[in-house]
């Protein structure tokens, strides 16, 4: 249970051997790089931009074909593959495949041309489905719409909006050419609500009134032009698109014969993002024209290793001990137990220098709290049950993956335990099923108490949880004060808390207020009592004068002091906070309760037995879920807010050593 | 007159779930919309995602628990429905804080879990972080819960 200890190491080899060396050194994955500034004349950095750009450019399209392939093609991958593990490759395959990686690129660009044209394709079809749509209504049309007229007449071609009869256009047009006209032909093409298209044809010497006359109607012309008529158009596009589809469908065939290099794409994708990474680290490196010089972290112990590693190379490792200011990456190591709640301590923050790793007093907690949230038995073997089956089925999976896997296990056992204490499996399930189909109740006893018959009871064991968790954050605090000779914070800080607050509670215990409430009447010897109001006395009076010990000026002393005594409230509000232990756990309970209920209200039989199950497995489906992010969520809460609040602020920079960060493979050491 | 009992405590318990039901409707319909935008650009934190946009639901649930306790208690799921009108009123008034406090801290939650999704969206690494905040909010239904709770099931017994 600790954070590893680091030093630092610093390789100097010749140049020729770089290659070598940062490969054994990534094939390791022990070293922390450093990015040092340039110091002098000798040595320079050789960042290359454009290396690593163009393997990300191929790491995106291996990506992309890879994409491409499972739209196209049967799935090689089932719901379970997370949980698999990158698949092992032996350095021989890896080296086969590297030769092989030109014709791989290839396949991927080819994949990525092809799909390129399927789009392509697919956008023509919708425009030449969107020009036939625009010509739908002009399918009767007997001439082209770029037809002008004979040689003595002419015509115009064009719409109104909305629906207006044929006498109507037909009067409107003689009203408006009066006397001039000499007569004009107009048929309806088609007519609809939102327009009326028409086609006149009137002698030429008439064109301009005509023209004229159909603009003053609202007549606009026709703006699509072709030298076909546009039935004969749209059954041309009709063909035309239905080649565009069988082109598609085609290039698909041809995409679809790619299915079995989808392998070959997630080694690219690997393959790059390694040359990717230790391109970075080459950017890092202090380079002379014949040697380089490296410097990093690396955890204490991991020396031989390393000089295996190099074992083939003329490099010369020193290994110091880091400086008491400098800021060494955090790497934390416990035991099995408690590694699985590395990732919680991590994701609110890794300990900054100097601090103590929570990670084992948290996951005692963690593992406790969740399973009195959650508590019911059903649930927590469902959770035993699919976290270890998996945890068996898969043994290679990935170290961050078991781990979750491992917590939920844990967490599990937890709730299994909870629920036989409380007496909760599926709820009541044992005795509605017992009761509405056999005839006879068989009860589950509760080991210890059924919360929901006995919510204060409960409610008292959830503050009393909350006082031994957040006792246990200060302990911490002065096991991290004492551990740093500094003995004034251990004191003013933590001892005369701990007065205050044990007094206080033994105070509150022997109140009526308490009395009341809990409904157990706890009596103490006078002495206890008197000594409990001293020791508050203590406490809150050591508190005053040394709660802002940083300030110079007295007065202003005393103020921050009193400010800080003012923080007892704040203790009061966090042991409140652990009544959700209570309001969870009979949520799950009750709701489970609900459930059950529901299903049996169609009583026996088989019809009965038949609504049960569906409505027993969906229910508890979606409390079982609800409940799990539930406790989840709120068990962070109570350990991020309430427990690593009282002595845990963080803020350490995670141990990101330069290795192997592959996506699919794994590449096996042979050798 | 002297049935007025039971429709005030069944007006309590009609309470908790639809107001509790609204705010994690109008929550979780909020975290919904932001989810799906992520999901547009980054669907590989689906999961991450789908967990902050359920936050803000549990005051639902914990208004149809409250709802549901309320209704056993005082016989409407079947059981002796004679209750005086002072209960009927207990009944009433310990339903309204889950009712008030869930409509309102699962908008507020939700609004916050909208902008821990935003996090989510520009640093995934820091889904411990976007998680707690809007547990926070959640606290105060919890409370809310807990005096509802204790309350219905401590006027049971009262000889009223």
């Amino acid at each position: 249970m600790a954070v590893v200890p680091m030093q630092r190491v610093t390789v100097l080899a010749l140049r020729k051997d770089r290659k070598g060396i940062l490969e054994a050194l990534q094939r390791t994955g022990a070293v922390d790089v450093l990015d040092l500034p340039v110091s002098g004349d000798l040595f320079e950095k050789a960042s290359m931009p454009e290396s690593r750009a163009s393997f990300k450019r191929s790491v995106a399209a291996a990506e992309q074909a890879l994409n491409i392939l499972n739209d196209y093609c049967d799935k090689d991958t089932n719901l379970f593959s997370s949980f698999a593990g990158r698949k092992p490759l032996s350095v021989n395959e890896y080296e086969i495949f590297i030769d092989e990686r030109a014709e791989m690129m290839q396949s991927a660009y080819r994949i990525l041309s092809m799909d390129k044209r399927i789009s392509e394709i697919r956008s023509e079809i919708v425009k030449k489905q969107g020009e036939q749509a625009a010509l739908r209504p002009w399918l009767s049309l007997p001439v082209s719409t770029d037809f002008s007229g004979t040689a003595s007449t002419a015509c115009f071609i064009g719409s109104a909006q909305g629906e207006i009869p044929l006498y109507e256009i037909a009067a409107q047009v003689e009203e408006k050419s009066g006397e001039k006209g000499t007569g004009v032909d107009i048929s309806v093409i088609s007519s609809s609500k939102a327009q009326t298209c028409i086609f006149a044809v009137f002698l030429k010497k008439d064109e301009k009134l005509y023209t004229s006359v159909f603009a003053e109607l609202a007549f606009s012309p026709l703006s699509i032009r072709t030298s076909v008529p546009p039935g004969e158009l749209i059954l041309q596009y009709d063909k035309d698109i239905q080649n565009l589809e069988e082109e598609i469908a085609k290039i698909s065939k041809e995409i679809r014969t790619y299915a079995g290099v989808r392998n070959a794409m997630r080694f690219m994708i690997d393959y790059y993002t390694m040359r990717d990474e230790k391109y970075e680290v080459i950017g890092k490196l202090l380079q002379s024209p014949h040697a380089f010089v490296l410097t990093g972290y690396l955890p204490s112990g991991g020396e031989e290793v390393l000089r295996h590693a190099l074992r083939n190379y003329e490099a010369y490792l020193q290994f110091d001990a880091p400086d008491e200011e400098e800021d060494t990456p955090v790497l934390l190591k416990n035991n099995r137990f408690a590694e699985p709640v590395e990732s919680v301590v991590e994701s609110y923050a890794l300990p900054a220098k100097g601090e103590i790793d929570p990670t084992s007093a948290t996951a005692c907690f963690y593992y406790f709290l969740f399973g009195l949230m959650l508590s019911d038995a059903g649930y927590g073997a469902l959770m035993v049950l699919a976290c270890g089956g998996a945890l068996l089925k898969f043994k290679n999976m990935e170290r961050s993956m078991k781990k979750s896997l491992k917590m939920f296990l844990y967490c599990g056992i937890s709730t299994t335990f909870w629920g036989l204490m409380f007496g909760s499996f599926f709820g009541d399930v044992i005795q509605v099923v017992s009761r509405t189909f056999f005839g006879h109740e068989v009860a589950l006893k509760p080991i210890w108490f059924e919360p929901v018959k006995d919510p204060m009871r409960m409610l008292m064991f959830a503050f009393a949880v909350g006082i031994v968790h957040i006792f246990t954050g200060l302990a911490l605090k002065l096991y991290s004060a004492v551990k740093h000779q500094d003995y004034g914070t251990a004191l003013y800080d933590v001892g005369f808390w701990y007065l205050l607050l044990v007094g206080l509670l033994i105070l509150l215990c022997q109140s009526s207020l308490f009395a009341d409430i809990s409904g157990m009447t706890i009596t103490f010897p006078a002495l206890v009592s008197t000594l409990a109001a001293a020791m508050s006395a203590i406490g809150a009076v050591g508190i005053l004068f040394t709660g802002g010990r940083e300030s110079k000026n007295p007065v202003k002393r005393l103020l921050k002091g009193a400010y800080a005594l003012y923080g007892v409230t704040s203790y009061l509000s966090d042991v409140l906070s652990y009544s959700r232990l209570l309001a969870l756990g009979l949520a799950t309970g009750i709701i489970a309760t609900v459930v059950n209920q529901m299903g049996s209200m169609m009583g026996g039989g088989i019809a009965g037995a038949i609504i049960f199950i569906i409505i027993f497995v969906v229910g508890h489906s979606i409390n079982f879920s609800i409940n799990l992010l539930g406790a989840y969520v709120h068990t962070n809460r109570l350990q991020f807010a309430e427990f690593f609040g009282k002595f845990y602020e963080g803020g350490g920079r995670k141990f990101n050593p330069f290795g192997i960060h592959t996506k699919y493979y794994r590449i096996r050491e042979d050798q | 007159m002297e049935n007025l009992g039971i429709a005030f405590a069944l007006l309590g318990a009609a309470f908790a779930a639809f107001m509790a039901g609204i705010g994690s409707a109008i929550g979780v319909g909020k975290s919904g919309e932001a989810a799906a935008g992520v999901l547009t650009e980054e669907p590989t934190l689906f999961s991450k995602v789908l967990i902050l946009q359920l936050l803000p639901g549990t005051q639902g649930i914990y208004g149809l628990l409250i709802a549901f306790v309320c209704m056993s208690q005082i016989g409407v799921l079947g059981g002796d429905p004679n209750l005086s009108l002072a209960k009927g009123l207990l009944y009433f008034a310990a339903c309204l804080p889950i009712g008030a406090v869930g409509l309102y801290s699962a908008i507020s939650q939700g609004k916050a879990s909208v902008a821990s999704i935003g996090l989510l969206a520009r640093r995934p690494d820091q889904f411990g972080k976007a998680m707690i905040i809007p547990v926070m909010v959640e606290t105060y239904a919890i409370l809310a819960l807990l005096i509802s709770i204790l309350a219905i099931s401590g006027i049971g017994g009262l000889a009223l």
